[in-house]
């Protein structure tokens, strides 16, 4: 066998069929890897709510902090939702944007119930990480959407909860989604340079067999 | 055009669950939102030091006053912005911090479950115990994190709270209030305040008020009691 053969017709479409199959393939992997880490983020995020503000007080009488209640219904409200969809539709296109918008809203959840601690603003930038293993330069878009989103609206009516000071400039989102964006930017080096190489792998494979 | 068996297909499923879902994250926020931006309820402070207190005025100093309900976590968010109020006051000399923790009795075991530690390593500080909540009552502070200055004469200048949310530290309104009134601790100025974040102190439902001898009471539904 001739690797170094020109591509014909057969070739291409039989590299095409191994590089949506090797698609698939990831695309269910992540899937399954994502569902899980929103599953374990949620029992994490209820562990620390309880840690930072476990209970409410009025005088010698105290109930369930909200931010815990907040982390508990943060499940049935966008955490089971979306590991639903993942099981009911996986390797699907929305389905990725759907666990993509969860994972940053875990993101914006943690960053509120931590009295927008500048440090849990880390968190979106590890999500995006997770979230470039899709190789699939849509999802990073809508995660930076959604940011961007949550930055500019909270940063108007209620900018503590977010950059944790009150007086903010109008264009601080600005900087935040900035640095999304220089993120993003290595993120789409990084999954332009794998999916050359799958398609490698998938043009090789096709010459052979 | 669907029968009434394939309504529930996989995909109107879906749909539904992404609606539920939608509506439910917002009203999660919304009323996470709601919550942390609430202030406690409005408080009266007497203009000059009570005479009834059982603090003594230490004269020739402005006096920080802080009312804090020991197991209130933005009670941390409180102490944080002292130690920048501390970072900001520059030039202008340190008042003593006094740090009102509201306990039931003396028999409440509160004592190891607080945040007393961390207030009394703030420079200038010290911590009491307030019994019941008399002392705050005395004050007029009804919810933790209710901060009270001083000046030197015995005249109030700041009362409020010195962080923009509950439990939510960073650069606020209620702190610059707090720095420019030590800068300026002068009686004929406005009083500065601001909105106190936290959990309430005590269960008092209705507002206190200040009578004509310059005594805080209770309103008539919480027994008119002076204090």
């Amino acid at each position: 066998m001739n690797l170094d053969a020109p591509e014909t017709p057969a070739i291409t479409k039989r590299s095409e069929s191994y590089l949506a199959a090797s698609f698939h393939k990831l695309h269910s992997l992540v899937d399954r890897m994502m569902l899980w880490l929103l599953a374990v983020e949620w029992l994490g995020m209820i562990g620390v709510s309880f840690i930072v503000s476990p209970r409410v007080w009025n005088g010698t009488r105290s109930g369930l902090h909200p931010h815990v209640l907040a982390a508990i219904l943060a499940g049935p409200a966008f955490i089971l939702p979306a590991i639903g969809i993942a099981l009911l539709y996986p390797a699907r296109r929305w389905t990725r944007h759907v666990i993509a918008v969860a994972q940053i809203l875990v993101s914006v959840l943690l960053i509120d119930c931590t009295g927008g601690r500048i440090e849990t603003h880390f968190h979106v930038f590890g999500s995006l990480a997770f979230l470039a293993f899709y190789r699939d330069w849509t999802v990073l878009a809508t995660a930076t959407v959604v940011t961007a989103v949550d930055h500019i609206v909270r940063g108007i009516w209620w900018p503590q909860s977010v950059y944790g000071v009150m007086t903010v400039s109008p264009w601080r989102w600005v900087e935040h989604a900035w640095w999304v964006l220089f993120e993003d930017f290595f993120l789409l080096l990084a999954t332009r340079d794998s999916i050359r190489d799958m398609r490698a792998v998938a043009l090789t494979k096709a010459r052979l067999y | 055009m669907d029968t009434p068996n394939r309504l529930f297909t996989r995909r109107s499923l879906a749909a539904i669950l992404l609606g539920f879902s939608g509506l439910a994250t917002l009203t999660l926020f919304l009323g996470i939102t709601a919550f942390d931006q609430a202030p406690g309820q409005p408080a009266t402070s007497p203009p000059r030091w009570p005479a009834a207190t059982k603090l003594k005025h230490l004269g020739g100093e402005a006096e920080l006053l802080v009312f804090v309900h020991p197991l209130c976590n933005c009670t941390n968010a409180t102490i944080a912005e002292l130690a920048k109020f501390n970072a900001r006051r520059r030039q202008v000399k340190a008042p003593s911090i006094t740090f009102i923790v509201y306990r039931p009795d003396r028999n409440s075991g509160w004592d190891e479950k607080s945040f007393v530690a961390s207030a009394a390593a703030l420079p200038n500080a010290r911590t009491l115990w307030d019994d019941g909540g008399e002392e705050a009552a005395r004050f007029g502070a009804r919810t933790s994190g209710y901060v009270l200055l001083y000046s030197a004469e015995g005249d109030l200048v700041f009362r409020g709270g010195i962080t923009g949310a509950r439990g939510h530290e960073g650069d606020n309104y209620g702190l610059d209030a707090l720095v420019a009134a030590l800068a300026s601790p002068h009686a004929s100025g406005p009083l500065r305040k601001n909105p106190v974040f936290g959990c309430a102190l005590g269960s008092w439902d209705a507002p206190v008020t200040v009578n004509k001898q310059g005594r805080l009471a209770l309103a008539p539904a919480q027994g008119g009691r002076l204090l």
